[in-house]
């Protein structure tokens, strides 16, 4: 397992597609990531591929298409064994400390015992991240030095 | 309010912004795919990287899902039968 970084973020296959098909506090807070250059964005071949599936399913193959090739080029591959939970063992095995996830399950007391052992993560919706998202800090603690603002046109 | 973000602030076209005509892209390097975008007004070629062939931007994605309503729990509910029947 790679150390965790607070640079490091991972979005569940369910906020992926949220992001594209739905907007809101979900765009806001994948916005925050794609905005800033020094944030990287996980995901493996498995958690692409639920998200293909859920927009295949809801919006047609053709915009799950185009959706998963802008995915692999904005994101870092992470490989992890079959059979895992794809966005844990993203986060596990990419050294993410931050995932987002509209799963309540990911974020009960019984899940965070069982993955606190393992990782250093911290399982949030993506209206609290984009809530509680500090980038002047996270800059700080990251790169280090002032936080110039954001780098990066978030919907180029 | 996105032309007042500071990413765009000095940058003009570099990093390609939602809308940008594909036909502007011009093909500068030996790497295929990989184009630069002049700067209207100084000619000044700078990379962009999310102006290739083929590829939409964040902005085209969502322009072409917003003919699409969906919800969150639509979302949740697919991903939990494709994770089960997975499972299964």
């Amino acid at each position: 397992m790679t150390e965790a970084s607070p640079s490091r973020i991972v979005a569940d296959a369910d906020v992926l597609a949220a992001d594209l098909l739905v907007g809101g506090v979900t765009r806001e807070a994948l916005d925050h990531v794609r905005r800033h250059s020094w944030l990287t964005l996980l995901a493996s071949d498995q958690l692409l591929a639920d998200t293909e599936a859920i927009v295949a399913e809801l919006g047609g193959p053709d915009l799950a298409a185009a959706h998963r090739e802008r995915l692999e080029a904005a994101t870092e591959r992470i490989e992890h064994p079959a059979g895992d939970h794809p966005a844990l063992a993203t986060a596990y095995h990419g050294g993410a400390a931050h995932l987002l996830s509209d799963d309540d399950s990911l974020r009960s007391p019984a899940a965070g015992l069982s993955i606190q052992p393992h990782a250093d993560l911290s399982v949030r919706p993506p209206d609290a991240f984009a809530r509680l998202f500090d980038p002047a800090s996270l800059y700080g603690a990251v790169v280090g030095g002032e936080y110039p603002g954001p780098d990066r046109d978030p919907w180029a | 309010m996105r032309d007042s973000e500071p990413w765009s602030r000095g940058w003009g076209d570099a990093v390609a912004p939602a809308g940008t005509d594909r036909t502007r892209c011009i093909q500068r390097h030996s790497v295929p795919g990989v184009f630069v975008v002049s700067h209207s007004s100084t000619g000044v070629f700078l990379p962009a990287p999310a102006c290739r062939t083929g590829m939409d931007t964040w902005a085209d994605l969502f322009d072409r899902a917003a003919e699409y309503e969906t919800t969150v729990v639509e979302i949740r509910e697919t991903l939990a039968d494709r994770r089960e029947r997975n499972d299964d």
